[in-house]
């Protein structure tokens, strides 16, 4: 049989498994913790573990796409690329006893500005940075299904005191174990109504948990949070980042809200907008500010352009003036090559070549690059 | 029988004239053929009428071939004319038939169509410059270059005159005065210039610098131009004048960024004076002459407002932040 085999040039089994195409395999860094990343990681992947994944970001901060991905491939793999290195180098050298530094990150859309956000918030969580995290701001300023109330202490100022408390939860879920650790309490009284008071020393966890059970003061506790928060940051008791996805919605003309008495209002007239404006100032130390401007985040309208004062516009520039703007590019080569390596790994992209193709198709874009191989 | 046969031949001969041949006779053959008569009872004969013959017009071959290859084109083709294809020594398709291919000169309407340059040709113009030129004057001397020309005559005056066949010789267009000039001949300080540039509104033109004033409100052309130069030195006197009103100028009615009146400074301030408190005064009298750091970000946040933003200006923009917020980094 096997003599009658050779005579016909029949080739083995074996044989044909070898010549078969072989699947790569992404490059990759061993180094799961973002503070011991430098410039030889760059461009590979390093994987986030899924406990941190959900203590960061379960209510929010990577864009919906990626999380349906990161669930498909039953890992959350982020590439390592220059922006957000870049900021975590300078964070790593920051003095801090200096006014918080302002970082920008600007690009087109679906350049992997969030996730590079994503990356920094890890590092800073992982540094034991307090995170003051607003996952992506048009989710307040859109869709107009949301209970919107004058304020009572604010004059003029409109409050969404549901999206307000489920912020709350946002920060205490990210932050809830350090804070603990920290033992912040608060600096003064503040008397919500006849009944309820905060006293003087309370823990920040309780001034939070107050806001998040009613609902009704939970903007104004968001604004104390934060004042308390620069406070303690300004004597040396804690580190703060405040990260902003989608900062530029905060100066759009107008946004899809309306009050009880059918009031249109601005981002401006919110209390929670005024909040982020003010986590944003630098007048406190011991910390950084992170914000994301995206051409998504602004109104359909205003989407010409992905520079940042196109964006904030002039009023904006000179609120977060001085500030260091940071562009995420499209993918380098070697950045677009591993991505596409990566999928062929995760088996997303079953046919190999092609490559030269979705780089014209994409313009080397990592969210359009995911869209395109989806279907190959 | 044929005695009668005979009377009536002989009546007929009698009755019509020599030569003529009626269509329709009772009998067409005579009787001394020796051929077979035949009695045609409906008197029709049939006739066919001989085909004419087609005469094709004799024309001259294309007056395109015959041409000399060393000819004078200009008086082949003087002024401006249809395109003609025997007159044109050249093999020009235009457009397309049914079968997408473009058709070549003769019959061509594509061709006919399209306004043709070709008594415009290189030596045409030079044959007619040679003419007109025993009209010109010498060039006057000084006026050599384009900038002695600018300096010395500053202002542009443009007017049209129309010439055509028709029933009046004057055109209502022909009474349009333009008049044109730098604005940085007129001799305006900065006040003065940035006035005059608001008044004028987008009459100036910012790259080539120039004011272009456009009259044509008065029926006659010497009425427009009286007009023109009375707009234009009113305008002068006015931006010269400053108004009270004027002092009310606020940060959002500037020409350009202005650094120093601006948040930035303040911002720049806080920052080098941290941890303490800044008032206003202070950002006021904060000087940053010797302070270079601070002059190279003043200079990027100028530039950045005032020219927009670019990848250019944002790059150094950053580099200028860079220097200010973390110049530890910057070192290495």
């Amino acid at each position: 049989m096997r003599a009658y085999r050779r005579l016909c040039n029949y080739a083995t089994a074996a044989v044909k498994q070898e010549t078969q195409y072989q699947i790569p395999t992404a490059a990759r860094t061993e180094k799961k913790n973002p503070v011991d990343h430098d410039s030889h990681d760059l461009s590979k992947f390093y994987t986030i573990d899924p406990k941190t994944v959900s203590n960061i970001f379960q209510m929010g901060g990577m864009p919906k796409p990626f999380t349906e991905q990161t669930n498909m491939f039953a890992e959350t793999a982020l590439m390592i690329r220059k922006p957000a290195l870049e900021i975590i180098n300078s964070l790593k050298s920051t003095d801090f006893q200096k006014p918080a530094v302002r970082y920008l990150l600007y690009g087109q859309t679906g350049s992997g500005k969030s996730l590079s956000l994503a990356h920094i918030l890890h590092y800073a969580y992982i540094s034991k940075f307090i995170l003051y995290h607003i996952p992506y701001v048009p989710i307040w300023l859109k869709y107009d299904r949301k209970e919107v109330n004058w304020s009572s202490s604010k004059n003029g100022l409109a409050d969404i005191p549901l999206i307000a408390a489920q912020w709350l939860k946002h920060f205490l879920h990210q932050n809830g174990a350090l804070l603990n650790e920290l033992n912040l309490t608060t600096s003064q009284d503040y008397v919500w109504s006849q009944r309820e008071t905060t006293p003087k020393g309370t823990t920040l966890n309780e001034l939070v948990t107050h806001g998040i059970n009613r609902a009704k003061y939970a903007c104004d506790c968001m604004d104390i949070l934060l004042n308390e928060l620069k406070a303690h940051c300004t004597n040396n008791k804690c580190k703060m980042l405040v990260a902003i996805d989608g900062f530029n919605a905060f100066f759009n003309e107008k946004t899809d809200l309306k009050t009880e008495d059918r009031v249109k209002v601005t981002p401006q007239q919110i209390t929670m907008v005024q909040t982020g404006l003010s986590a944003v100032l630098s007048d406190w130390n011991n910390g950084a500010i992170v914000m994301v401007t995206s051409p998504r985040a602004a109104l359909n309208t205003k989407r010409e352009s992905h520079l940042p004062i196109y964006l904030i516009g002039r009023q904006g520039f000179e609120h977060i003036d001085p500030f260091i703007p940071v562009m995420v590019p499209e993918l380098s080569t070697v950045e677009f090559n591993n991505m596409l390596d990566y999928y062929e790994e995760k088996r997303w992209l079953q046919k190999s070549g092609g490559r030269k193709e979705l780089e014209f198709l994409t313009s080397k874009l990592p969210a359009d690059l995911m869209a395109r191989c989806a279907p190959l | 029988m044929s005695a009668l046969q005979t009377t009536l031949r002989r009546t007929t001969a009698v009755l019509m004239p020599i030569g003529y041949q009626p269509s329709r006779v009772w009998c067409s053959t005579r009787a001394t053929d020796g051929k077979f008569r035949v009695l045609d009872l409906k008197k029709k004969a049939f006739v066919p009428q001989a085909k004419k013959k087609y005469n094709k017009t004799i024309t001259l071959p294309p007056r395109a071939l015959s041409m000399p290859v060393d000819q004078d084109w200009t008086n082949v083709w003087p002024g401006p004319r249809t395109f003609h294809p025997a007159t044109v020594p050249l093999a020009l398709r235009q457009g397309y038939d049914q079968k997408r291919a473009s058709p070549g000169k003769y019959g061509n309407a594509e061709l006919m169509k399209i306004p043709n340059f070709l008594h415009l040709t290189p030596p045409a113009v030079k044959k007619h410059c040679s003419a007109l030129k025993q009209f010109c004057t010498e060039w006057p001397k000084g006026l050599e270059t384009d900038e002695d020309c600018d300096r010395h005559f500053p202002m542009t005056t443009i007017t049209t005159d129309y010439c055509h066949s028709s029933p009046t010789i004057k055109d209502p267009k022909s009474r349009i005065v333009t008049i044109k000039i730098k604005l940085s001949t007129l001799n305006l300080d900065k006040h003065a210039r940035d006035k005059m540039i608001r008044l004028v509104g987008d009459r100036y033109d910012e790259e080539s610098d120039m004011l272009i004033i456009v009259t044509d409100r008065c029926p006659t052309r010497k009425q427009n131009y009286d007009y023109g130069v009375y707009v234009l030195t009113a305008l002068y006197h006015e931006s010269n004048n400053f108004e009270e009103w004027e002092r009310q100028k606020q940060e959002a009615d500037m020409e350009h960024y202005i650094w120093e009146n601006n948040p930035s400074k303040k911002a720049y301030v806080t920052l080098t004076r941290w941890p303490e408190k800044v008032s206003d005064d202070d950002v006021k009298s904060h000087s940053i002459d010797d302070d270079m750091v601070g002059q190279k970000y003043k200079e990027a946040v100028t530039e950045l407002l005032n020219n927009g933003e670019d990848t250019y200006t944002l790059n150094k923009y950053r580099e200028a932040v860079l220097a200010v917020l973390l110049p530890q980094t910057e070192q290495a």
